[in-house]
């Protein structure tokens, strides 16, 4: 148990709210995208709701244990034995190579950057997740294309853990520039990693050819933050690394852009938000 | 449910047995099966309530152990949790289909990122009695609350019609009754700590 969490003051007063959220979340129901944006905006800021989501989860994980004894019907074992076997001329997977860079991973983590991942895990890692089990059906033809995809999903956790866990991360909420459209979203911005986490929804689908990007003003320059799609509900999460160090964030925004990107904003711009601290 | 004789064994024999599924021996999940098979299946069958889906998730599950022996990481802790976790969320897989929920959920738990450290055997041993004691000590409300989401995979929403209760008392329930466990929960770390020094 970490010492000194207990006495971390919530900078929130609907704690007690957030923890109906992390109840839900750790117990596996679904959360309201509502409930899911002051979740994260919770673990992102305050220890006490990083620390009960901790513990809520290592409960859900014990939980099962509490159940009635039943007896399996005996003639299950050979059942198991058996289709085990069949499946054993395919080998199972070959070991893993990843193991030296996750030591590191964990090495790196502290112990209230764990929930925010396994919130971000829970909320929005189920996708990549599936399609990681799906491909590695297909093991031999796409190992290499797993390993990228297992590299981003170490990176993106480095990433988020920056950009959320720094005590100098700012955080903002993107509006509609002109007030025309439904969209809205939050950024997270580690000024010295340099890191950023977004999320946006209610984005228009972009057209064909075009993609949305966002920018980061800092020092009175404008930063690319990297291209992305939306999903059908206009979702998205980008996690990003600027190559360049954002000294002052002064304003972040997102543009209608070709599918490419662009050097400097040329398109539409969709919306803007401001750190508020 | 294993015996606490029978939980205690070394996890150094779990992790044997990993490696011998790693290596393609299966005869080793027959051992393994000994050891978690009973846990399994009660959880499977608890949760689906018939013996027939109970059995078929359980298989499951070891199939999906099997698949997945050489990525287990032995450094990662308690194997049993894992196990736990995979086949509640089979079950309520099973669940929802069977009620028809569009939905389908992939078990699939993290293999890169870390999880915290687990508990050991002989502490979840103590852990499990001390959770039932927790539940029965629960108000009724409370505790139905848990069980309908945790072990039924009803929504919040479902589990409002269903106990003719308003949303906001089921949020109330939740709360409270996952406020109580964790005491219990941190009662039991405190203890367990001041116990090993
Ligand atoms: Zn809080």
């Amino acid at each position: 148990m970490e010492q000194g969490d207990n006495v971390v003051m919530c900078p929130h007063p609907y704690c007690d709210e957030i923890a109906v959220g992390l109840a839900a979340l750790a117990l596996g129901a679904e959360l309201t995208p509502e409930e899911q944006r002051r979740v994260l905006t919770s673990l992102a800021t305050c220890a006490r709701c990083r620390r009960r989501l901790d513990d809520f989860a290592a409960i859900a994980r014990t939980l099962p244990l509490v159940v009635p004894e039943a007896a399996p019907p005996p003639a299950l074992r050979e059942r198991i034995v058996a289709a085990v076997q069949r499946t054993a001329a395919s080998q199972p997977d070959p070991p893993p190579v990843t193991r030296r860079r996750s030591a590191r991973l964990r090495w790196m983590v502290s112990r209230p950057a764990l929930a925010i991942v396994l919130a971000l895990m829970l909320l929005f890692g189920v996708a990549q997740q599936r399609e990681l089990a799906r491909q590695q059906e297909h093991i031999s033809q796409q190992q290499a294309q797993i390993e990228q995809q297992k590299t981003q999903a170490a990176r993106n956790a480095v990433i988020v853990l920056a950009a959320f866990g720094n005590d100098d991360a700012l955080e903002g909420l993107l509006e509609s520039t002109d007030g025309t459209n439904q969209a809205s979203g939050r950024f997270f911005i580690s000024p010295g990693a340099p890191a950023v986490a977004l999320y946006v929804k209610h984005l228009p689908i972009p057209p064909a050819g075009m993609q949305y990007q966002a920018w980061i003003v800092s020092d009175g320059r404008t930063i690319s933050a990297g291209t992305f799609g939306v999903n059908a509900d206009g979702r998205a999460w980008r996690l990003t690394q600027p190559t360049e160090p954002l000294i002052v964030v002064e304003r972040v925004f997102i543009t209608l852009e070709p599918q490419e990107g662009s050097l400097q904003p040329s398109g539409p711009e969709y919306l803007t938000g401001f750190p508020s601290r | 449910m294993p015996s606490e004789q029978h939980m205690s064994l070394q996890t150094d024999d779990d992790q044997r047995l990993i490696r011998r599924m790693a290596e393609g021996d299966a005869a080793a999940i027959g051992l393994f099966y000994d050891r978690y098979g009973q846990l399994i299946f009660s959880v499977a069958l608890r949760i689906t309530g018939d013996r027939g889906s109970a059995e078929e998730v359980t298989q499951d599950v070891f199939l999906r152990l099997w698949q997945h022996a050489a990525r287990y990481r032995t450094e990662r802790g308690s194997l049993v949790t894992w196990l736990l976790t995979i086949t509640q969320r089979r079950a309520i897989d099973e669940l929802r289909s069977r009620r028809g929920a569009i939905r389908r959920r992939e078990v699939e738990l993290s293999e890169t990122l870390p999880v915290s450290p687990e508990p050991d055997l002989a502490a979840l041993l103590h852990l499990r009695t001390d959770l039932q004691q927790a539940l029965a000590e629960l108000p009724s409300a409370q505790r139905e609350a848990i069980e309908l989401l945790f072990f039924r995979g009803l929504s919040r929403q479902e589990i409002a019609d269903q106990t003719a209760s308003p949303l906001a008392t089921i949020h109330t329930r939740l709360r409270l009754g996952m406020e109580k466990l964790r005491a219990i929960f941190l009662q039991h770390e405190q203890d367990s700590e001041s116990a090993t020094g």
